[in-house]
């Protein structure tokens, strides 16, 4: 099949500049929105998923697997596992559990202001840093017990909806009627921890006056299974407990999250579909006036299939152009933007899969909305093409 | 400057078949848009029917036209997407008559035309002579006082071309209305009862049906 | 504007095209689909969060928490609260819900004393099926949100598992509280068996009062009383309450403003731009009408009619298709055991419509006025 040169569908880009911007444009909107939407939710999941281990096993209050935030099990619950358990790791005689309190609370710079948004407190002791090795402290050191200090993560003033330099060392906040002194900052890159407070357990049994704590997180050495854990639990009702993998609690949290994500998927679907139609509607203009030329080039030998394949790759290279500079926009303005969302938050992101979906969603783009017209440009026998206006 | 009509003095009677002769760029186009009201002249007057209508205003041009003038174009110039009994309907819109009267004219002009038939096909559904005619029955529907016609038959082959002259010819015997025809073909000039030639914007001779 | 005569004329040039006015058509609709969507949202929003004149409610809560696993109030404080003056009448609500984080289907259980549910309910609730007296009969008996029933797909008589918590639905409701359309009541003492295994403990107390315009007077002295209690409480108008637990939501929610504004942009460059395709194809069309005698300002408005059409059709249907889903769907967002409903009334139906063919005229009026300026040389100088 002879095919007409590349030469002609850029040429033919050229007869309306209106029209090309006008397709260029419209494919540069739907493109950096559908990159923004893919970065959304992956960055969503992809905190969510990061935030769970598999070698790690959270004991829960039963009837709680949903939340920590709404389990309460005995203080002395770790410790009872330690000692029944085998399986756990263990380093220089540390053992791999971790007591914690995770509590969604207000917090502000004074007393009496407090900022509109919560954030997780994570009560914590020194095997927490064990226990959750991604946590890295990159600035100051880890707090005291007794002494009102706390350390911040990096999105917690993303999350708080304040400036980075409220809670920069040395700084104080107020939460529970308390004045807490940051004396550390970490990071847990892409899990939910990055946004959190954390504060010394003992501390935070005293300030919200409760003496149960959330749960117990321990991490399984090689050999460790967690069907062990599992008996643990049946063998101790006493103790109304309930353990779930930390990878399985995280994932039920992403699927608790699929209306929100799916909401999203169907708005950037129906943003598409209003450019995929609009751009639809310029084709067809675009083509319906070419009926005549097309009839010429039917005549001079060319194919149907090859005159739509010209059509095809002159819609594909305008989509494409606005699908590039979609690309380009979104890296420079929204790589790594952190976004606030219930009880944390999370850096958009804009990684190669989000880019991929962005471009084939520009090609899609220009592939679709050259086709119907296309066809239908070449319905009309070539006399008739020939005559029309 | 291009003058296409230079010192153009011509009087026509009503009721008269006129015909308009000349080369390319001759300027017989430009002086039927005129007397049309389609264009309006630089110089001098234009006075049709006692009305000096190269004064008149766009849009009081557009209603002396929508009473006056009945146009038949070369290449039909159909709307696509409206029936044979719509596009005859057009003009009369514009006009405060009912419907049942709209639809008495244009089944008049519809039967005048030889298509009552074919009144609810589209324009793609009929052939050349076929949509000539129907431009004809829309040039007609208004009753103007004159009809003017631009190559009616230049699109048309021989019998078709044929029928469509004696159409109007015929219109013109019964409708006294005055029909002024641009064509370059002499044989269709023959139907008419004047024939007038231009040159390069200039009258040059007149000829008389005998 | 235009003669009724044309209207014919307009539609035959709409409905015979039947490709580029379905795109269009398609297109608009799309953007007032979303349109109607954010704006249920916000309208959501507001219901749930604006304080209206006679509002009267308070929520007493735990100071610093909105968790409702973590404001935990001594049950013992309600007849101190009902000796406060003004307080009309006071009910201990128990709240537990299967989630903290915010998400579309959180369900909440909230336990009244068996003979307070008539004081929370709001007056003009509507029982549909089942009755309150089978409620009080069961100790473990539910009544319903028609929302929460419809999502979960709940009748009279079923089970109903969540949260840790099985009940038995005994009827189902609808109120005009946003609040109550999305909860299961159960009895206070029932859930705290169930869930802290001992009673007395509750998560807040709704307050209703004498006087709305006493609203912040009685919300201070109740504060007041317990300052330095075990639980001290931090007291607000109900509203007022949704609004600063929800604050996350809501932010959210409040910058789908921006879509629903981008969504009308959409509108007038879709029908903006159909139109300006179609009237450089009609272009000689237009000349034919002028040589019939039309003038230039008909012509446009023919146009502008045209675009006016075109978009009024498209924004009803996206219009009603976004009504009948949001109406399907009962919809809401929950957090911290509270709701914020999607909702669309008639009014923001109206107004949708009335947007659509505003806009539809304008996106019509350039090209209408540039195509009542073109003579008819140029008209067919352009062909």
């Amino acid at each position: 099949m002879r095919i007409l040169p590349f030469d002609y569908a850029i040429r033919n880009l050229g007869r309306s500049p209106l029209r090309l911007a006008m397709s260029v444009v419209g494919s540069m909107l739907v493109v950096m929105l559908m990159i923004a939407a893919t970065a959304f939710v992956r960055g969503m999941e992809k905190s969510l998923a990061d935030s769970g281990s598999d070698r790690n096993v959270i004991l829960l209050g039963a009837g709680s697997e949903e939340s920590i935030e709404r389990s309460e099990i005995k203080a002395s619950v770790p410790t009872q596992a330690a000692a029944s358990l085998r399986g756990v790791r263990s380093t220089l005689g540390q053992t791999f559990i971790s007591s914690e309190i995770h509590m969604a609370l207000t917090v502000g710079t004074t007393r009496d202001e407090q900022s509109k948004a919560q954030v997780v407190v994570r009560g914590v002791d020194l095997p927490a840093f064990l226990v959750h090795p991604q946590v890295r402290i990159t600035q100051g050191r880890s707090m005291n017990p007794g002494a009102n200090e706390i350390i911040v993560g990096k999105l917690a003033a993303t999350r708080l909806g304040m400036d980075d330099a409220q809670l920069a060392l040395g700084k104080t906040i107020w939460f529970d009627d308390i004045q807490w002194t940051i004396v550390g900052r970490f990071t847990a890159p892409n899990t939910v921890m990055d946004a959190e407070i954390w504060v010394p357990l003992n501390d935070l049994k005293v300030s919200a006056k409760r003496d149960t704590i959330s749960c117990a997180v321990l991490t399984l050495d090689d050999d460790g299974e967690f069907e062990d854990v599992a008996a643990f639990v049946a063998s101790r009702v006493d103790l109304e407990l309930v353990a779930v993998r930390e990878s399985e609690y995280y994932a039920k949290l992403v699927a608790f999250y699929r209306p929100v994500r799916v909401m999203i998927w169907v708005t950037v679907a129906l943003i598409a579909l209003g450019g995929i139609l609009g751009g639809l509607n310029t084709m067809y203009a675009a083509f319906a006036a070419r009926v005549r030329e097309v009839g010429m080039l039917q005549s001079l030998g060319f194919a149907r299939r090859a005159i739509i394949l010209s059509f095809m790759q002159e819609a594909a290279l305008a989509s494409m152009a606005g699908a590039l500079i979609a690309a380009a926009a979104s890296l420079v303005l929204l790589d790594g933007v952190a976004i606030r969302f219930s009880m944390g938050a999370f850096g958009l992101q804009l990684d190669a899969i989000a880019l991929a979906i962005g471009l084939l969603t520009g090609m899609t783009l220009g592939v679709i909305g050259a086709l119907p017209p296309a066809v239908r440009c070449l319905r009309l026998p070539i006399t008739e093409a020939l005559k029309a206006a | 400057m291009i003058r296409p009509l230079i010192d153009l003095d011509l009087d026509v009677e009503a009721g008269a078949f006129l015909a308009l002769m000349g080369p390319s760029g001759s300027g017989k186009t430009t002086l039927l848009n005129l007397i049309a009201g389609i264009d309006q002249p630089t110089h001098g007057t234009l006075t049709i029917d006692g009305q000096n209508i190269g004064a008149l205003s766009r849009s009081k041009l557009a209603a002396w036209r929508s009473g006056h003038i009945g146009y038949v174009f070369q290449l039909y110039n159909l709307v696509p997407v409206l029936t044979a009994y719509e596009n005859i309907e057009l003009p009369l819109l514009l006009h405060k008559l009912s419907r049942k009267e709209r639809h008495r004219r244009v089944s008049a002009s519809l039967e005048q035309v030889g298509l009552a038939d074919r009144h609810d096909h589209y324009p793609r559904q009929l052939s050349g002579g076929q949509e000539q005619r129907v431009a004809i029955a829309r040039a007609i529907v208004t009753q103007p006082k004159i009809i003017v016609a631009d190559e009616p038959t230049g699109d048309l082959d021989k019998p078709s071309a044929l029928a469509i002259m004696q159409l109007l010819q015929a219109l013109n015997r019964d409708m006294k209305q005055t029909l002024i025809m641009v064509t370059h073909d002499p044989k269709t000039a023959e139907f008419a009862d004047l024939t007038l030639h231009l040159d390069k914007g200039r009258l040059a001779e007149a000829t008389v049906l005998a | 504007m235009i003669s009724p005569t044309y209207i014919p004329l307009i539609l035959r040039q709409i409905v015979r095209r039947p490709a580029r006015t379905l795109l269009t058509v398609g297109g608009i609709a799309t953007a007032m689909f979303l349109f109607i969507a954010v704006q249920s949202m916000q309208q959501g929003v507001a219901l749930a969060t604006q304080q209206s004149a006679g509002d009267n409610t308070l929520v007493v809560y735990r100071e610093d928490r909105y968790c409702p696993f973590t404001s935990k109030l001594p049950e013992h404080y309600l007849p101190r609260i009902s000796a406060i003056a003004g307080v009309k009448s006071a009910v201990p609500i128990k709240v537990i819900v299967n989630n903290c984080r915010a998400s579309l289907d959180v369900v909440t259980f909230r336990g009244v004393p068996s003979d307070s549910l008539g004081d929370q309910l709001s007056a003009s609730v509507v029982v549909l099926e089942g009755s309150i007296e089978d409620w009080r009969k069961r100790s473990d008996s539910a009544i319903l949100g028609e929302t929460l029933a419809k999502r979960r797909g709940l009748r009279t008589g079923d089970r109903f598992d969540a949260a840790g918590v099985v009940s038995y639905v005994a009827g189902i409701v609808r109120s005009d509280q946003p609040q109550d359309q999305n909860v299961a009541y159960v009895h206070l003492d029932f859930l705290q068996q169930t869930v802290d295994r001992k009673l007395g403990i509750v998560t807040q107390f709704n307050v209703k009062v004498d006087d709305a315009s006493q609203l912040e007077s009685v919300a201070a002295a109740i504060d007041a009383e317990f300052r330095f209690a075990e639980q001290p409480t931090s007291t607000r108008p109900e509203k007022a309450f949704v609004a600063q637990a929800a604050a996350d939501m809501i932010d959210l929610i409040g910058f789908a403003k921006y879509l629903g504004i981008g969504c009308l942009a959409a509108v007038l460059a879709l029908v903006g731009n159909a139109i300006l395709l179609s009237v450089q194809d009609r272009i000689r069309e237009h000349a034919i009408l002028q040589t019939l005698g039309y003038g230039g300002m008909l012509i446009g408005r023919l146009i502008v009619a045209e675009g006016l059409f075109i978009a009024f059709i498209g924004g009803a249907a996206g219009t009603f298709a976004a009504l009948a889903v949001i109406e399907w769907g009962q919809y809401s967002f929950s957090i911290d055991g509270l709701s914020i409903p999607i909702q669309a009334s008639a009014s923001l139906i109206a107004t949708g419509l009335l947007i659509a063919t505003g806009l539809g005229i304008a996106a019509g009026l350039v090209p209408a006025w540039q195509a009542s300026r073109r003579t008819i040389a140029d008209c067919f100088r352009a062909v």
